[in-house]
């Protein structure tokens, strides 16, 4: 199933209409809430870890650039090599000559959202290389062929049934069972010989740390350790906002990280890697790779508002706790990062052309702002986002795509109102005209009324009932107002 | 400054360029809360020890006590207890139990290339050393290196590992700060906190994912 963001409302319905995916889907999330909840009992020391955690991302922020090329400078006197990339296929590029220059077919990979991001599966495999995903939730999404439903749960969108089923039907001589044990042991069999084997291994990174040149990774399967650790060739792919200046920032962002994400006082492994093998070493990769990808980062650092989306350190939180992401699930969205922050992030990556629907798939309850460890505005960002789309002076369209949404219709039905609401005896004489039709009204279609009663306009105008009650009432003026 | 050798250092260079240039023209922000970045511990534990076991023993490890003369003794008892009967050892275990040689084998000296299959198909457990731990978390903290191959802790069904009581730090960034880490870290530096498990299936926990499925800790008393 491959779902695009440009058809987000039918995505949307099919889901809605699906209880399969409604039933996994709030399962889930009520499991994910609680356990955040378990390892968050005191407000109070949530709020002032959180407002240290965003302070330490704006300032990190603040000086990116720097800090980026004093990470570079730290991970090559570590002996790991620096690449960058703008684009997606850039980053595609880098990693598959790496691949080539060692004379690499075998692939694992460790858990990277980045990696979805730039396709990387999908551009290997039509080069004849074949990398296998590693961790449990994203093999079974692999093997389905499919994508990751949720940045942290890649399978959330799958019973055991239906695993038990797909692990039957894909792998040779396995037969149906729902046992999560026998299951995972399944998964662990199929991937020994793989690690054991592999001439690259790939991951993704949770925190780069400038000052030591370290590239920290959050797991729980050990995966990420082997990847990183069994081949002959570690390839790590990020984005450029993952890095932080000090590795004393490093622990209350991992507090929160692992708390929001899964309810975990801390995962089972954290990874702190700061180069190759030394040479009295007897293991772990002779060669660690950097990769770090813009991919419309730049664009949203650009503008003030926009760059605290860059304060993301990809929990998920948000997701967990929007009502929207509840209901419909993730691959409804089309992108690679669902829920509340793929909305804000999605359209620098994609442009807003091919976003239009995201930034209004949002009640603007605030949820997600509530429980987001670093603070991220994310409503009034989508509100931001949601001007962008409809922005009419090319002045003022800073992200790609912007303006996209715009119709001449829409803008000429708010300009008449603007007009209406400056000129009273016209404003009253449309009113008056609406109260008159009013019977004509539900002749009207609108998206308003597909799913909803038609609304009736009263006999007589707000103004008219005023006017009235005025008279009547001529000797208690407070009535009036 | 030098950069990557790769096959077109021109491109790299162009999009290094090109990332740093757009960075650069972005404003500067007007105001930034200046943060006092925290030197305080997050939290105070009282009973170091009993507060690790107990995380410990949550997260489905099992945690044993001992002094150095009981050492022998209790690592026997639980390679019986747990029914292993292949076992590699990391040289750094020697500082605690000089004569482990005549117990367990120690892993070989040379490339892992070398005994790659012994230790990812004939190995049921590794013993190594904790090089301290992190008790408000129940956290190993390992320090792999010469003495110690990374995959020892990783690859086995099961990881025994020896954790000097003397070394509990209350918090990662009270470890982070007394160690002085940030002047120099290892190649890799790992911290541990049960054995390897994941929720992938349905949010049912299962363990042994792809690490060791059982995380075995001693806690060694040396006074």
């Amino acid at each position: 199933m491959h779902t695009s963001a440009q058809q987000f409302k039918p995505q949307a319905h099919d889901a809605l209409a699906n209880p399969v995916i409604r039933k996994n889907f709030r399962g889930a999330m009520d499991f994910l809430r609680n356990k955040r909840k378990g390892v968050i009992p005191d407000d109070a020391e949530f709020h002032a870890l959180q407002k240290v955690c965003e302070q330490i991302k704006q300032q990190c922020l603040a000086e990116l650039p720097e800090l980026l090329e004093q990470l570079e400078k730290n991970c090559l006197a570590n002996g790991i090599q620096v690449h960058w990339a703008e684009t997606p296929a850039e980053a595609n590029a880098i990693i598959n000559a790496l691949i080539d220059k060692h004379s690499g077919v075998d692939v694992v990979k460790g858990k990277s959202m980045v990696s979805e991001e730039i396709g990387l599966n999908d551009y290997l495999d039509a080069r004849g290389k074949s990398c296998i995903e590693t961790d449990m939730g994203e093999y079974i999404v692999q093997l389905a062929g499919e994508h990751p439903s949720h940045i942290i749960m890649p399978a959330i969108h799958k019973n055991a049934q239906e695993i038990g089923q797909l692990f039957h039907d894909k792998i040779e001589d396995t037969p149906f069972t729902t046992d999560v044990d026998t299951l995972i042991n399944i998964g662990r069999q199929q991937m020994r010989k793989r690690f054991e084997h592999a001439h690259i291994g790939i991951t993704g990174v949770n925190f780069a740390v400038a000052e030591t040149g370290t590239l920290c990774l959050v797991e729980n399967e050990g995966n990420g350790r082997l990847s990183s650790t069994a081949p002959p060739v570690h390839i790590a792919v990020t984005g450029i906002e993952k890095v932080v200046k000090y590795l004393a920032d490093v622990p209350p962002l991992l507090s929160l990280l692992t708390r929001s994400a899964t309810g975990q006082v801390i995962t089972t492994y954290f990874n702190m890697i700061s180069g190759p093998r030394k040479s009295d070493e007897k293991d772990g990769p002779e060669e660690v790779h950097l990769v770090l990808v813009d991919n419309g980062r730049t664009q949203a650092y650009a503008d003030e508002q926009f760059r605290a989306t860059l304060q993301c350190i990809r929990c998920g939180a948000c997701m967990n706790h929007c009502p929207v992401y509840t209901r419909i699930g993730g691959h409804a969205y089309g992108t690679v990062y669902p829920g509340p922050i793929g909305k804000i992030v999605s359209p620098h990556m994609l442009g807003m052309e091919n976003t239009q629907d995201l930034p209004t798939a949002s009640s603007l309850c605030g949820a997600c702002e509530e429980v987001c460890p670093v603070n991220i505005p994310i409503p009034t960002i989508l509100q931001r986002l949601r001007t962008q789309l409809n922005q009419g002076n090319a002045d003022k369209r800073t992200l790609r795509g912007a303006g996209s949404a715009r119709k001449a219709s829409e803008a000429m039905i708010w300009k008449v109102w603007r007009y209406l609401c400056v000129h009273p005896r016209l404003y009253r004489l449309a009113t008056q005209s609406v109260a008159r039709l009013r019977k004509l009204v539900p002749l009207v279609k609108s998206p308003w009324n597909q799913g909803r009663v038609s609304p009736k306009p009263a006999p007589k105008t707000l103004n008219e009932l005023l006017h009235k009650k005025g008279k009547t009432n001529a000797n208690k003026p407070w009535m009036i107002v | 400054m030098s950069h990557a050798n790769t096959s077109n250092p021109n491109g790299i260079n162009k999009a290094r360029n090109n990332i740093l240039a757009k960075l650069r023209g972005a404003p500067k922000p007007e105001h930034i809360a200046t943060l006092e970045r925290p030197t305080h511990n997050w939290a105070e534990v009282a009973d170091p020890i009993a507060h690790f076991s107990q995380i410990m023993e949550t997260n489905h490890a099992n945690v044993y006590r001992c002094n150095q003369a009981d050492l022998p003794a209790t690592i026997e008892q639980l390679l019986a207890e747990h029914q292993l009967t292949s076992t590699l050892a990391s040289k750094d275990v020697l500082t605690y139990f000089p004569e482990l040689e005549r117990k367990i084998p120690l892993a070989p000296q040379t490339d892992l290339t070398e005994w790659k299959d012994q230790l990812y198909n004939h190995t049921d457990a590794c013993l190594t050393r904790a090089y301290a731990s992190i008790a408000a978390t129940g956290t190993l903290v390992l320090w792999p290196g010469a003495n110690e191959p990374r995959c020892l802790s990783l690859v086995p069904p099961c990881h025994i590992v020896i954790l000097d009581t003397q070394r509990f730090y209350p918090t990662l960034a009270n470890f982070i700060e007394q160690e002085k880490l940030a002047q120099g870290l290892p190649t890799n530096l790992l911290l541990v906190s049960g054995p390897s498990k994941t929720s992938d299936i349905q949010q049912t926990v299962a363990y042994g994912a792809h690490g060791p499925e059982k995380l075995l800790v001693i806690l060694l008393d040396t006074e």
